[in-house]
C-alpha cells in the first residue's frame, strides 16, 4: 500500500512545517457484534498554521481519528497501531503523564454539542482555570483568573469577569460554544481539533462561533482540524480538505481543487447531493445509491464500489483495494484512493 | 412607512393569478405558554410562542416554515395536528375550522394529516417492529381485517424502499435515513392530503438527505400531497419548497416564493440567514458576504416595544421608527410580503455594512 | 425561593399529621381495650372505668388526638406500662443507640459503595466489573439477619476478633460523660480515646450487617451512574485540557454521578435511623427497633404509637436534608 508519501498535495513540505503527522493509524472498536475498524490505516501531515477539513458522514470514522489523534479513545475502542507525531514527538509512545502535559498545551479539543460538553456542576471559570493551572505550575489562581477572563473577552462573552462565575446552565448554546474555545485556546496550543463545533448551533450563531474561531486562530496561526460533515462550512473554513469512507482518508487537496474537480466518485457525490441556491429547484437531487458498509463486514475491494456511480461491478474495484495513488496534474495534484482516478481527473480536464 | 403596499394581514393567498385550491388558512394564531408557576400553581407569566400567524397552504404545494429554535415553527405545526390547542385564531382545514374539533371529528380529522419529525430513531417506539410501527395508524382508526392491514402495510413498506421481509425488525434496526422511511410509511399509510414535516432531513447525512428529499418529491407528485416544510436549512428550504414564512420570535417576519425569498431577501434578518448559510464553493469565500447578527434570539425581543428584531438589526437599532412601532406584514410586490419599516435596505451579497458582533 | 421552602414546610408538616393520624387510629382500630390492658383481665368494671377516664377514653375522637398530639408536643408521649416507664424516657435510652448504628451502618455502606463503584468503572476492566457487580448483588440478596448470624459465629464465636451481643461498650471501659447517647461521639467529645476505639469495636459487626443491603443497592446505583457520566462528552472534554484520569474521575466525574443517588441515600439513611428489628434481635443491641418489636409482642402500644411519628419525623427531617444537598451540589436546582 503506497502509503508512505507524505500525502499533503498543495505543496511539498519542509520537515520542521509539519505540525501533525499520522502514520498507519488504526483504531478498533472491539465489541460482542464484532471488531469495527473506525479508522483504517490512515496516514497525513498538516502543515504549521493549516486549516484541515475532514468531511465524511457518520460512522466514516471521523470523530474516532480525532480522538486517536489526541490519544482519547475510549473502550471498547482502542488505537491497535499507528504514530501521531505532534511537533515530532510521538505522542503514541508517550505513558499517560507526559501526554497529559501535551494535551491541552499543545493540543486541544473542541467537541460538538455545547450542551454536553461543559461539567454542569462546575462554573465556567472553574473549567477554564483548571486548564490553565494544570499547565502553568505555580500559578497564583488570582493570575488564572484574569487570564480566564481575558479568554472570555476574546470570545466575545460580555462582561466576561462576571460570567466566570455562572454555571453552563446560565449560557446558551452559542455562548457555552464559545467557553469551550476558550477553553481550546487557553494554553494557545499548536493544533486544534475541533469535532463538528457548530452542528447543534442555529444558522446565525454558527456564523457567530465560525467568525470568531476564524479570527482567533488565523491571528495565533494555529493549526487546525475541523472535522464536519457540512461542506459549507469546509468551503469557507479549510485550507485543505481530507475525505473520510469507511475509516479510510479517500481524498486529500485543498479546498479549491477539491470542489472544483472532485477526484473520488465519493467526493463527487457528495458535492453534487447538497442542494444549491442556484440550482433549478423541483430537479431530483444527485444522491448515492445505498447506505454506507458495516465496518464489521467491509467488501473486499473499494469500500465505496457498491455506491459507486463510476466503478460498480467493475472487476478490479470489486477485488482490490485502492491504495492511495497521486492523480491529476499540476495544482489539481490530489491524493486519491481511487483505481480510476487518474482515467476520470483526464476526462473532466479534456472537457 | 416606507412600504406602499396595503397593511392588511395577508389572509387571502398572495397568489392571484391562477387562483390554486386553498388547502389550509392559518388565521392569526396565537400561541401562549405559561412560564414559570408559583407555589400554588398559579401563573406567573405567559410566553407567547405563536404571535398572530396568518398564513395559507394551497394543495399540492409545499410550504416552507423557516427560522432558529424558539422562533415558534414547531409550535405552529403542532396548533395545526392540534397537539396544541390554539391559544386564540383559526385554523382552516378546508371548510372545517380544525381549532374547534373535538372527540371523534378530531380523530377522524386526524387522518388527513400526518407529522414526520426530525429524529426517526426517538421518535419511533424501538419495542415495535417496523410493520407494527407502519400498520398502527390502520389498528387505531380500525380499518380493515387483520390480512387486509398486512398486505398495506407490505405494500407501503415496498412504496418507501424498505423490504417487508425486514419488517419484523425494530427501528434500530435501520440507518437513520431507513428509519426516516419508516416513519414516511407510517405517515403515508392512512392516504393524508398533508403531511407536517418538521426538519425531516437535519439528522440525516448528506447522501442520505438526498434520497429522503427526491424519494419526498416523488411521493408528493405521485399523492398529490400537500407539505409543510418546517426547517432551519435555508438552502434545503429554498431548493425544495415553493413558498417560504420566515419567522422570529413567534411572528412572520417575511414570506414569498422560495426563489424571491433566497435571491431577493427584505427583511434584515432574512438577509443575515441567507448570508449566514455556509456555501459549499470556495470561490465565494469572502468576509464581506456574510452578515453575523450581534446576540442572540431572546425571548426578551419579545416584550420591548416596537419591531422584535430591532435589538439584533443591523440597520435598525438605533432607528426611532423601529423602536417606536411594530412593522405590519405587507405586501411588497405580488406574493412578497415583508414586516420591516425599511424593507430591502440592507443587501446581501458584497454588502460591506456587515454588522460585526458587538464588542461587549 | 420562599414559595419553594413553604411549600416544602407545608408539605412536611401534612406527612407528619398523616403519620399522627395512622399512629393515634392504629390504637384505636386494634381489638380489645387499651385500658383492660392496663388494669388487667381480673380488675373491677369501676376500676376499668377509672382508668378509662385516665386515659381519656370517654371522649370523642378528635377530641382524644387534639388531647394526644397536644400531649406528645408538649413532651409527655404516654407511658409504657409494660416497661413501667414514660414512653419518652425509653426512647431516651434507646434512640441514640439505634441512631449511632444506623450512622455507621450508612457510613459503612456509602464509603465502601463508592470505593467499589470506582473500582468497576474506573479502569474498565471486565473482570473486575464482574467482580462488583457480584459483591453487589450479594449484598442485596443477603437477608440482614441471616448475615448478622454469620458475621457474629465466624468473628466473634470462631475467631474471636469481636464482641459479642449484648453491649454497645465494653464492661471493663467506663462510659464517656453522656452527652448525646451516641458513645463514639461522647468519647470524642470527652477526649477518650479508648472508649471510642471500644465503642467503634462494638458497633463494627452490627453496623456490617445492617449497612450490607444498603450497600449493595448503593453499588449498583452508583456505578450505573458512573458509567454514564464517564461517556458523557464534557469528561472527554476534561481529558482533552491535559488533566489525568484521576483528578477527571474524582473531580468531575464522582461529583455528577452523587446528584442521581441524593435521594436513595436520603431515604435509604432515614430507614437506617429508624433502627433495624432484626439486626438490633441478633446481636441484642438496645435499641429502638427491639423496643418496639417488644412493645407490639406486649401490646404496648404506646410505644409504637410514638414510633411511628418518630419515623415520620426522621424521614420528613432527612428529605430536607436532601433538598438541600441538591442545592449545594447541583447548581442546576440552586435557582
Amino acid at each position: 500500500m503506497n502509503r508512505s508519501a507524505p500525502p499533503s498535495p498543495s505543496q511539498q513540505p519542509v520537515k520542521s512545517d509539519i505540525a501533525l503527522s499520522v502514520r498507519n493509524l488504526r483504531t478498533e472498536f472491539h465489541t460482542g457484534e464484532g471488531i469495527f475498524p473506525a479508522v483504517r490505516d490512515v496516514s497525513f501531515d498538516i502543515r504549521r498554521g493549516c486549516q484541515l477539513g475532514i468531511v465524511g458522514e457518520s460512522g466514516s470514522g471521523k470523530s474516532a481519528l480525532a480522538l486517536s489523534i489526541l490519544g482519547l479513545v475510549r473502550p471498547p475502542g482502542r488505537i491497535v497501531a499507528g504514530e501521531v507525531r505532534l511537533n515530532g514527538k510521538n505522542l503514541r509512545a508517550m505513558d499517560e503523564a507526559s501526554l497529559s502535559r501535551v494535551r491541552g498545551k499543545e493540543m486541544s479539543l473542541i467537541f460538538q454539542d455545547p450542551m454536553t460538553a461543559l461539567d454542569p456542576v462546575k462554573t465556567v471559570g472553574t473549567q477554564i482555570m483548571e486548564c490553565i493551572l494544570h499547565h502553568n505550575r505555580g500559578m497564583s489562581r488570582r493570575n488564572a483568573r484574569k487570564r480566564a477572563a481575558r479568554l472570555l473577552d476574546d470570545v466575545e462573552i460580555p462582561n466576561a469577569a462576571q460570567r466566570l462565575d455562572s454555571y453552563p446552565h446560565q449560557f446558551s448554546g452559542g455562548m457555552r460554544q464559545r467557553v469551550m474555545i476558550a477553553i481550546a485556546i487557553a494554553n494557545e496550543p499548536d493544533l486544534i481539533v475541533a469535532d463538528e463545533p457548530t452542528t447543534a448551533l442555529d444558522v446565525t450563531t454558527q456564523a457567530q462561533i465560525l467568525d470568531v474561531f476564524e479570527r482567533l486562530v488565523r491571528s495565533s496561526g494555529t493549526t487546525v482540524i475541523l472535522i464536519t460533515h457540512n461542506l459549507g462550512i469546509v468551503a469557507e473554513f479549510c485550507d485543505e480538505v481530507h475525505v473520510m469512507y469507511a475509516g479510510r482518508i479517500v481524498e486529500s487537496a485543498s479546498t479549491k481543487e477539491i470542489f472544483r474537480l472532485p477526484g473520488h466518485p465519493y467526493t463527487e457525490s457528495l458535492l453534487k447531493s447538497v442542494p444549491r441556491p442556484e440550482e433549478a429547484r423541483r430537479g431530483r437531487l444527485f444522491s448515492v445509491a445505498g447506505f454506507p458498509p458495516s465496518l464489521a463486514r467491509l467488501p473486499p475491494g473499494c469500500s465505496f464500489e457498491p455506491r459507486c456511480f463510476a466503478g460498480r461491478g467493475l472487476p478490479q474495484c470489486r477485488s482490490e483495494p485502492p491504495g492511495a495513488i497521486w492523480a491529476g496534474k499540476k495544482e489539481s495534484r490530489r491524493l486519491v484512493e481511487c483505481h480510476l482516478a487518474n482515467q476520470r481527473l483526464e476526462e473532466a480536464l479534456a472537457e | 412607512m416606507k412600504g406602499k403596499g396595503n397593511s392588511t394581514q395577508p389572509v387571502i393567498s398572495p397568489d392571484s393569478g391562477t387562483a390554486p385550491e386553498r388547502l389550509i388558512g392559518i388565521e392569526s394564531l396565537v400561541k401562549e405558554f405559561s412560564v414559570g408557576k408559583n407555589a400554588f400553581g398559579r401563573k406567573q407569566a405567559t410566553l407567547r410562542a405563536v404571535d398572530n400567524v396568518s398564513l395559507e397552504m394551497n394543495c399540492g404545494e409545499s410550504f416552507g416554515l423557516v427560522g432558529e429554535s424558539g422562533c415558534g415553527k414547531t409550535t405552529i405545526a403542532r396548533c395545526l395536528m392540534r397537539l396544541e390547542k390554539p391559544s386564540s385564531g383559526r385554523i382552516m382545514f378546508r371548510n372545517t375550522d380544525v381549532s374547534a374539533l373535538r372527540g371523534k371529528e378530531l380523530r377522524r380529522f386526524r387522518r388527513h394529516m400526518q407529522m414526520v419529525f426530525q429524529d426517526p430513531h426517538a421518535s419511533l417506539d424501538s419495542r415495535m417492529t417496523a410493520s407494527q410501527i407502519v400498520g398502527e395508524p390502520l389498528a387505531i382508526h380500525g380499518i380493515g381485517s387483520r390480512a387486509e392491514r398486512k398486505e398495506r402495510v407490505e405494500e407501503i413498506l415496498t412504496l418507501v424502499g424498505i423490504d417487508p421481509l425486514h419488517g419484523n425488525r425494530k427501528p434500530h434496526g435501520f440507518s437513520g435515513g431507513q428509519a426516516q422511511r419508516i416513519a414516511l410509511a407510517r405517515a403515508l399509510i392512512l392516504n393524508p392530503d398533508m403531511l407536517v414535516l418538521d426538519e425531516p432531513v437535519s439528522a440525516l447525512d448528506v447522501s442520505i438527505q438526498a434520497q429522503v428529499l427526491n424519494f419526498l418529491q416523488e411521493i408528493q407528485e405521485r399523492f398529490s400531497l400537500t407539505y409543510l416544510f418546517i426547517v432551519h436549512d435555508l438552502v434545503v428550504a429554498e431548493y425544495f419548497c415553493d413558498r417560504i414564512a420566515v419567522l422570529y420570535l413567534g411572528a412572520v417576519v417575511e414570506m414569498a416564493e422560495s426563489r424571491a425569498l433566497f435571491h431577493n431577501p427584505l427583511h434584515p434578518y432574512t438577509v443575515s440567514l441567507v448570508s449566514a448559510v455556509p456555501v459549499p464553493d470556495p470561490e465565494s469565500r469572502g468576509r464581506g458576504r456574510r452578515i453575523v447578527l450581534s446576540g442572540e434570539v431572546s425571548p426578551a425581543g419579545m416584550r420591548t416595544e416596537g419591531c422584535r428584531f430591532r435589538a439584533r438589526c443591523p440597520i435598525g437599532r438605533n432607528r426611532e421608527m423601529c423602536k417606536a412601532s411594530s412593522p405590519e406584514l405587507v405586501e411588497k410586490s405580488p406574493g412578497h410580503w415583508v414586516a420591516c419599516h425599511f424593507p430591502g435596505e440592507l443587501e446581501h451579497i458584497g454588502s460591506q455594512a456587515a454588522a460585526r458582533p458587538a464588542a461587549s | 425561593m420562599i414559595h419553594a421552602i413553604c411549600s416544602r414546610l407545608l408539605g412536611s408538616l401534612v406527612a407528619v399529621f398523616g403519620a399522627s393520624i395512622i399512629a393515634f387510629l392504629f390504637l384505636r382500630v386494634l381489638p380489645g381495650n387499651p385500658a383492660r390492658l392496663v388494669v388487667g383481665p381480673l380488675a373491677s368494671e369501676e376500676a376499668l372505668q377509672a382508668q378509662m377516664q385516665r386515659m381519656g377514653l370517654h371522649l370523642s375522637l378528635p377530641e382524644q388526638y387534639w388531647r394526644y398530639m397536644s400531649d406528645f408536643i408538649l413532651g409527655d408521649w404516654g407511658f409504657s406500662y409494660g416497661a413501667g416507664q414514660p414512653v419518652l424516657v425509653q426512647f431516651g435510652n434507646r434512640l441514640p443507640a439505634s441512631i449511632e448504628l444506623g450512622f455507621y451502618s450508612f457510613l459503612f455502606a456509602f464509603l465502601f459503595a463508592v470505593i467499589l463503584a470506582l473500582v468497576a468503572t474506573y479502569r474498565r476492566r471486565p473482570v473486575v466489573d464482574a467482580t462488583v457487580r457480584a459483591i453487589s448483588v450479594f449484598g442485596m440478596g443477603m437477608p440482614p439477619f441471616w448475615l448478622a448470624l454469620i458475621l457474629l459465629v465466624v468473628f466473634n464465636e470462631a475467631l474471636g476478633i469481636f464482641p459479642g451481643p449484648g453491649l454497645r461498650l465494653s464492661r471493663s471501659i467506663e462510659p464517656p460523660p453522656e452527652i448525646t447517647g451516641f458513645i463514639t461521639f461522647d468519647a470524642l467529645v470527652a477526649g477518650d480515646f479508648r472508649a471510642f476505639a471500644n465503642a467503634f469495636h462494638y458497633l463494627f459487626l452490627p453496623a456490617v450487617a445492617l449497612g450490607m443491603l444498603p450497600f449493595g443497592y448503593l453499588v449498583r446505583l452508583l456505578r450505573a451512574n458512573l458509567l454514564d457520566i464517564t461517556n458523557e462528552p464534557f469528561i472527554l472534554v476534561v481529558r482533552s485540557k491535559g488533566i489525568g484520569p484521576w483528578r477527571t474521575f474524582t473531580r468531575h466525574a464522582l461529583p455528577n454521578a452523587f446528584i442521581p443517588t441524593l435521594t436513595a441515600s436520603g431515604m435509604i439513611f432515614a430507614q437506617l435511623l429508624g433502627g433495624s428489628v432484626l439486626v438490633e434481635k441478633v446481636f441484642n443491641w438496645p435499641g429502638i427497633g427491639s423496643l418496639v418489636v417488644d412493645s407490639i409482642l406486649r401490646k404496648d402500644f404506646a410505644v409504637v404509637q410514638a414510633f411511628i411519628i418518630v419515623s415520620a419525623v426522621i424521614y420528613v427531617l432527612v428529605n430536607a436534608v436532601v433538598d438541600m444537598l441538591y442545592g449545594v451540589i447541583d447548581p442546576r436546582i440552586r435557582n
